[in-house]
């Protein structure tokens, strides 16, 4: 091997991207040669190196950051200074679900689930976390549901296949465009898909849509209410207090059904 | 949802890099109530808010560290390991003051004694070494470098940096880690670093 050559199985090794018999081989290379293991201790170095550069990079965002106790401001808020490039994105990327309280207590049967569930309506929500996986299809579809156009939304989110990291987030959209549209079976196929996402806020957004989809085809089962009561501890789930909110409700009109 | 799937869940995403991880560590950087207990701990025990916030991203950045190097066992949860982490930050941290004290009775102390090359460059002294040198090797090898790091794919890499392709990133990578390499080899202050590596 030349010495580019040996560059590049260094830098893997020192990485710990080499496996099985070629990373034996060098190891013993190193081990029988003391050029080799002088010079492989110079990519060691570059490994630490790389991993103190990314802790000052994560420390700098931290201090940009507003201490968790204190803030007021808005997970968008934080996203805007973890990657500020993404922001626009972020902002027009989601739609999510939020509670409107008061419309149920108008209408005619009050406590039945169909119509705690009318209570929700969609509104454009900045998104958790980072949101690095939003691409421009992503951001085209956000804006047509934004604009009540759900079917464009529909279909231009359907070009997004399994086979994509972005699949779920599209179908947690493809869920709300249907929501927004009243086609909820299809909405509530799509929440269930997105809630399968190992994305943290994708799966909970998931999971709350599927279970308002419920209500709505009034279908609510008690393991959907221990999913609820789930969501509305779960301190990840950014629409914590509407869950808590939405299994009071169900508490009280569970005397009524 | 039970606490220790929403800890194997971020753990998950925090090994698998990219931006996933940093998802992963915005969450639990905002787990309510996460910071209070680790300020508590912190002032109970001598420190200031200033302290406590300083503990809480040291707290963090090694946890991402240690999961991501898989020095990390899913037993417990996240939240109750960082706490433990924070706990030995600061309770090394006073040491270390102690010591810095004495030092004015004991002038052959070496602060660096016993530590290894990554934690002298997390020191304030070597973090100036690092922000130095990442600063004469450029933003965008800095950023390529890092990125294939955490474990960004090729692709991944491409579309951040606006590269034609993954074949194309790797080239830059490699380019890259050259040019880090020669730093390395013209800067004296790292052949310290290359002596402790030996030993």
């Amino acid at each position: 091997m030349n010495t580019s050559e040996y560059d590049e199985k260094f830098m893997s090794l020192a990485n710990n991207e080499l496996f099985g018999d070629e990373k034996m081989q060098l190891e013993k290379e190193i081990q029988e040669n003391p050029a080799l293991a002088e010079e492989f201790k110079k990519h060691l170095l570059a490994q630490d190196l790389l991993e103190a550069f990314i802790a000052q990079d994560l420390k700098r965002k931290f201090n940009s950051f507003p201490l968790p106790e204190m803030k007021n401001e808005t997970s968008g808020a934080v996203i805007k200074k973890l990657n500020p490039s993404r922001y626009k994105l972020a902002i027009a990327a989601s739609v999510a679900l939020v509670l409107g309280v008061s419309s149920y207590l108008f209408v005619g049967n009050k406590y039945s689930y169909q119509n705690i569930a009318e209570g929700y309506s969609l509104e454009m929500q900045e998104v958790r976390g980072t949101n690095l996986e939003v691409d421009d299809i992503i951001e085209k579809a956000s804006i047509y549901i934004s604009k009540n156009e759900n079917a464009m939304a529909m279909s231009t989110l359907n070009k997004i296949t399994p086979d994509d990291d972005r699949y779920f987030k599209a179908q947690l959209l493809i869920g709300n465009a249907s929501y927004n549209s009243e086609l909820i079976a299809n909405a509530s196929k799509a929440y269930l898909i997105s809630s399968k996402s190992t994305q943290e806020n994708i799966k909970l957004e998931g999971q709350f849509g599927y279970l308002l989809c419920q209500l709505k085809l009034n279908a609510w089962t008690d393991s959907d209410q221990n999913n609820l009561k789930q969501l509305s501890e779960n301190d990840f789930f950014k629409y914590k207090d509407d869950a808590s909110l939405l299994l009071k409700q169900l508490t009280i009109a569970r005397f009524f059904n | 949802m039970n606490g220790s799937l929403e800890t194997m869940d971020l753990a998950a995403d925090i090994r698998s890099g990219g931006s996933k991880r940093e998802q992963a560590l915005t969450s639990l950087y905002n787990v309510t109530g996460l910071f209070f207990k680790i300020k508590q701990m912190v002032t109970n025990h001598g420190g200031n808010e200033e302290d406590a916030r300083d503990v809480f991203h040291e707290g963090i950045i090694t946890l991402d560290r240690k999961i991501r190097q898989d020095e990390y066992e899913d037993r417990g949860t996240l939240e109750s390991y960082l706490f433990g982490v924070c706990r030995f930050i600061w309770s090394n941290q006073q040491r270390k003051n102690k010591r810095v004290e004495l030092k004015e009775d004991f002038t052959s102390y070496d602060q660096s004694t016993g530590e290894n090359p990554l934690d002298t460059m997390l020191n304030n002294e070597g973090q100036n070494l690092v922000s130095s040198l990442f600063s004469q090797l450029g933003e965008n090898c800095s950023k390529i470098l890092s990125l294939w790091k955490l474990s960004y794919s090729m692709n991944e890499i491409a579309e951040e940096m606006g590269l034609p392709s993954g074949d194309n990133a790797r080239k830059h990578k490699f380019r890259c880690y050259q040019k880090l390499l020669g730093l390395i080899d013209n800067s004296p202050e790292l052949a310290h670093n290359l002596k402790n590596l030996g030993q």
